[in-house]
Formats: structure tokens, C-alpha cells, sequence
């Protein structure tokens, strides 16, 4: 267990924890970026670079898209 | 071997589940779905895991060079795919029932109608 | 699959045209130049993926992200038009279909279910994973189609509430 690990873990678990707390859905959105980005270099920390890079390409496209679609779907329409 | 990944692992399980349960939120719900899910890629990946061992790719590298396991990778990435798939499936079921029931609070849909 | 049964029934009036003009050069420009890259580096990350990190999933979604990024960049209707949803099922279809074919052949052969019948050739090359990169490919056409599909129903949604907005 490498310093940098140690650091990592721990920060992926604050940023899990904000992401849970962040109520707004499109605020989250953002925080659950970050919390991609935190996970992928754990994972290239834990020399594991198929799987960063498979986290790096679901965070950065997959999850956001469908994410703020979905937001602004329910925006749309709702109180706003 | 520490157990620090464990402790974090069961933190964000915890987390995410706490978020699951308290959440107003459908979409909300789903994302505090996949905190849930990424404890598992944490202790899939920590259990993988050899102190000073290289990534495991074996081009380049001779034969008795320490490498981490990659069943645990392959599993990990499965779960992420896996993850993926349950965030379009959930929203999309998010976005029908807003279309039908008009609003995303799981307390506010009382009844289900088909 | 199933998000596209899900979302499809909301939608049956779905020709009219889109909303979808982007006034910001920038955006345009840049967007536009960062498509054959991003095309580019999917088809990389497939062909190489068991030799280096990457493989026929993470591929198969930045493909998918290439054409996301025409529509972010250009014109929905640039989008719709450079992927016929028929042609998008097929290739799902073929992706999946594709798998089960390597895996059935040497079923056939009297091997067991996907045993590498090609053999391995030179270690580190690219034909150095005998059917490996067969799978490889038809896993990164089915998650391209794939994500392209699911993109696809969730932009029509969107599409869709625009509309009814206005």
C-alpha cells in the first residue's frame, strides 16, 4: 500500500460521500464527475489500466449524457 | 495486505445506500445507486492488488516480473459495463414514469397504474 | 435493448424537425476538428486492445462519443443522418450475433465454446491473439450500435419534451 493509494481511497470515499449529499440533481451530475475522475486514478494507481480506462470513458461520455438528458427532460416539464 | 480498501469500500456501500434510502429523487436515486455499485470495483480491485506488482500487461516485460491479477480487472470492468447499463435502464425508467405520473418523488407516486 | 422499448412508445410523432442550430463558432469549429480524432482513437483502442489497455468495449463507446460529439458540434439532424437507426440495429445485431459465431465455430470444430481455434501467433503483434481479435471486434461494434441506440432514444426524448415546450 503506496502513500498515493492511501490518499486516493480516502478521497474517493469524501467524494462518494459528497455525491450522496449533493441533493440537486444536476449538481450532482458535476460532483459525479469529479468522483469519475477520482476513481479512475485510483484505478491506474492499483495498476489496473484496462479498467481506468473503460471508467474513464463511461464517466466522461456515457454517464453525463444520459445523466443531464434525463435532467433536463424532468426539468422541462416540472416546476421550472 | 491493508484494510483500509475494505473499510472505504463499506463506506461507500453505506453511503450509497443511505443516499438510496433517503432519496426525493429518482435520478438522484440512481446515481447514489452507483456510488453503491463503485465499493465493488474498490474491493474487487484490493483484493487483485500485490504491493510492487506492474499492471498486467505481459508484452515487453519478462516472464517472472510480479504482475497484479487481471481476473479481478476483467471482473471490474464487467461491473462497470454492468453499471452503465443499469444508469440508462433506471433513467429511462425515470423518464417514462415522469412522462406518466409527472412527478420523479418516489413518495409522491402512490399508486401504480399500467 | 430494453431502454429502446422502453422509450419508444412516448415518441410516435417523431418527423417533425428538431430544434437543433449551434450559433457558436467555436464550439462548431472545435467540435468539428475533434470528430476523425475521436473516431480515430475508438478504432485504436479497439485494434489494440489485447496488447495494450483498451479493448473492444471502451472502443466501441468512444465511436459512439465521435458521433455524439457531430451533434454537440453540428446539427442533430447531421447525427440522425450519419447513423440510420435500421442500419445501427443491424450492426448491433451483428456484434452480438458475430460473438456467438467465433464462440459456436469451434463448438463445431469439437473444441469447447470460444476456444481459440486460430492459435497464438507472435507474442506482442497484432495477430498475436489467434480469434481474439475477431471477438474483439464484434464486441466493439455491438457497444458502438449499442451506445449509439441508446443515445439515440435519449435524444429523441429530449427532443421530444423541447418540442412539447414550445
Amino acid at each position: 500500500m503506496i502513500p498515493l493509494q492511501v490518499v486516493l481511497l480516502v478521497l474517493m470515499g469524501i467524494v462518494g460521500t459528497t455525491v450522496v449529499l449533493a441533493r440537486d440533481p444536476l449538481r450532482q451530475a458535476i460532483v459525479n464527475s469529479v468522483y469519475g475522475l477520482v476513481a479512475v486514478l485510483l484505478f491506474v494507481v492499483f495498476q489496473a489500466p484496462d479498467v481506468a480506462l473503460s471508467e474513464l470513458v463511461v464517466g466522461t461520455v456515457a454517464m453525463p449524457l444520459v445523466l443531464l438528458v434525463a435532467i433536463l427532460k424532468v426539468r422541462r416539464k416540472g416546476g421550472r | 495486505m491493508s484494510y483500509l480498501p475494505f473499510a472505504i469500500a463499506g463506506w461507500l456501500f453505506f453511503v450509497g445506500l443511505y443516499g438510496v434510502v433517503t432519496s426525493r429523487n429518482y435520478i438522484h436515486l440512481t446515481v447514489c445507486l452507483t456510488v453503491m455499485q463503485s465499493s465493488t470495483y474498490v474491493v474487487l480491485l484490493a483484493i487483485g492488488y500485490r504491493n510492487g506488482a506492474t499492471a498486467p500487461i505481459f508484452a515487453g516485460i519478462s516472464r517472472s516480473t510480479k504482475t497484479v491479477d487481471p481476473v479481478v480487472q476483467a471482473l471490474t470492468l464487467t461491473d462497470i459495463v454492468v453499471s452503465v447499463v443499469v444508469v440508462a435502464l433506471l433513467l429511462s425508467l425515470t423518464m417514462d414514469m415522469f412522462t406518466r405520473a409527472k412527478t420523479v418523488d418516489p413518495d409522491e407516486v402512490r399508486e401504480l397504474s399500467g | 435493448m430494453g431502454v429502446a422499448l422502453l422509450l419508444r412508445d412516448t415518441r410516435d410523432r417523431k418527423s417533425e424537425r428538431p430544434y437543433d442550430r449551434v450559433d457558436n463558432d467555436a464550439v462548431q469549429l472545435l467540435g468539428i476538428l475533434m470528430v476523425p480524432v475521436t473516431v480515430l482513437l475508438g478504432l485504436w483502442l479497439a485494434a489494440y486492445g489485447y496488447i495494450t489497455p483498451g479493448g473492444g468495449f471502451q472502443g466501441g463507446v468512444v465511436l459512439a462519443a465521435g458521433l455524439v460529439l457531430l451533434w454537440a458540434a453540428g446539427r442533430y439532424r447531421a447525427y440522425r443522418a450519419a447513423s440510420p437507426m435500421e442500419l445501427v440495429e443491424l450492426a448491433e445485431g451483428v456484434g452480438a450475433g458475430g460473438y456467438v459465431v467465433v464462440g459456436l465455430a469451434a463448438l463445431v470444430s469439437g473444441a469447447p465454446f470460444l476456444h481459440n481455434l486460430l492459435g497464438p501467433g507472435d507474442f506482442g503483434t497484432l495477430l498475436s491473439g489467434g480469434s481474439i481479435p475477431l471477438l474483439n471486434w464484434a464486441a466493439a461494434i455491438e457497444v458502438a450500435a449499442a451506445n449509439v441506440l441508446l443515445f439515440h432514444e435519449f435524444f429523441e426524448e429530449y427532443v421530444l419534451s423541447l418540442r412539447s415546450r414550445r
